[in-house]
């Protein structure tokens, strides 16, 4: 009896609850169209995040390796050549680079040099004016300059050729090269310590015999690195 | 999820009985919309899986139920202070309907009364949906009920008073 009476109690409270499914339905839908757009909304912010991400790495990567040289791998290597001309050094940076000078050379010896190379006397003892002792002096940056001077008479030096132009060979060799005549002097040197050590090997070209031997002159004699 | 025409027809089917059920749960209308709502719009969602279920009336049951129960222990709080403060007057219905009287239940018994009596429950689906053991859901029916004959009695003793 109680049990029936709270069973229709129940049922009849219920039943006068007022009850729209379909407008209940349609809410429902639109709540799940709504969801849906915003799913679909945090999905493209997300990609977008990433293809964003992904593109500002890479490009930071690039700018950090633009200006760098390349790696060993593509860097060319020394055995890679195939050519049979000489392999040519860049001078610069190369071991030669400084102000390498002379001590003072008896003048008497430069002139017999002079002359068994085929100098007159008389342009011989023009050129050292009467001086003793001589110093020479070789400047290697990116040209060969050549200065030489009476150490007597610092103020009076005698320029020869400032510009020579002068490449390393392989074999510790090195090409000077005289523009007016084309004229190439081939020597071979040696580093020891603060000492460059010169030795004149042949001349090529359209040679100037006074002007090849006074370039010899000045490689009898040891250089030391002043600067 | 539009593209669930068995998700309408179940819709059709159980959407009144659930909010019959969720009202008589929590006496308010406006929220017992709103979750009834909310459980078929988790329903909606998981329709796919759901639907290959034995028994999906299940599933939006105890998501109603789950939310009902929510929003009963957030209601009976704030009627422990309200009553606190209210003056009591006897009950003047001279009809008088047991479903009233669900209010002086607690929720889980409230719950377990209504599953068995408005929808016809077993007890173990009441289980199911209620999420715990068959022995507790006799348990809430057996103490509810009899709290319910006990302010039966006692409000028609009131009423022949008066």
């Amino acid at each position: 009896m109680f049990d029936e009476q709270l069973r229709v109690d129940l049922r009849r409270e219920a039943e006068a609850l007022p009850s729209d499914e379909g407008t209940a339905l349609t809410a429902i839908y639109g709540r799940a169209a709504r969801r849906r757009r915003i799913v679909r909304v945090a999905r493209g912010a997300v990609v977008v995040t990433l293809v964003l991400t992904v593109a500002v790495t890479v490009s930071a990567r690039f700018i950090q390796n633009v200006g760098k040289s390349p790696g060993p791998a593509s860097r060319p290597t020394p055995t890679a050549h195939t050519s049979t001309s000489p392999q040519v050094v860049p001078a610069a940076g190369s071991s030669l680079i400084g102000e390498w000078q002379s001590g003072s050379i008896p003048v008497v010896r430069l002139s017999s040099d002079l002359t068994s190379a085929g100098v007159s006397s008389a342009d011989a003892e023009r050129l050292f004016s009467g001086a003793r002792q001589w110093v020479v002096q070789m400047t290697f940056s990116t040209s060969l300059g050549v200065q030489t001077w009476d150490p007597a008479k610092p103020g009076a030096t005698l320029k020869l050729h400032e510009d020579f132009s002068y490449r390393l060979l392989p074999g510790s060799r090195i090409v000077v090269t005289m523009p007016h005549p084309t004229t190439s002097w081939y020597l071979s040197y040696r580093l020891a310590r603060n000492q460059l050590h010169l030795h004149f090997l042949q001349a090529r070209g359209k040679t100037d015999a006074a002007e090849t031997a006074r370039f010899r002159a000045w490689t009898t004699e040891p250089l030391t690195l002043v600067h | 999820m539009e593209d669930a025409p068995d998700y309408s027809i179940f819709f059709g089917r159980e959407y009144s009985r659930v909010l019959g059920t969720v009202y008589l749960i929590i006496r308010d209308r406006g929220r017992a919309e709103d979750i009834t709502q909310e459980a078929f719009f988790q329903l909606l969602r998981h329709w796919p899986r759901v639907a290959e279920l034995d028994w999906p009336e299940a599933w939006v049951r105890r998501v109603a139920v789950r939310l009902a129960l929510r929003h009963a222990r957030r209601d009976a709080l704030r009627s422990v202070l309200e009553r606190q403060t209210a003056i009591s007057f006897p009950r003047s219905d001279p009809d008088l309907n047991l479903a009233e009287l669900l209010r002086e239940l607690s929720a889980p018994q409230r719950t377990a009364i209504v599953l068995h009596y408005y929808e016809d429950q077993p007890t173990d689906q009441i289980a199911t949906i209620m999420g715990c053991s068959i022995n507790t859901v006799k348990s809430h029916l057996h103490r509810g009920r009899n709290k319910l004959h006990r302010l039966l009695l006692r409000e028609e003793g009131c009423r022949e008073d008066v």
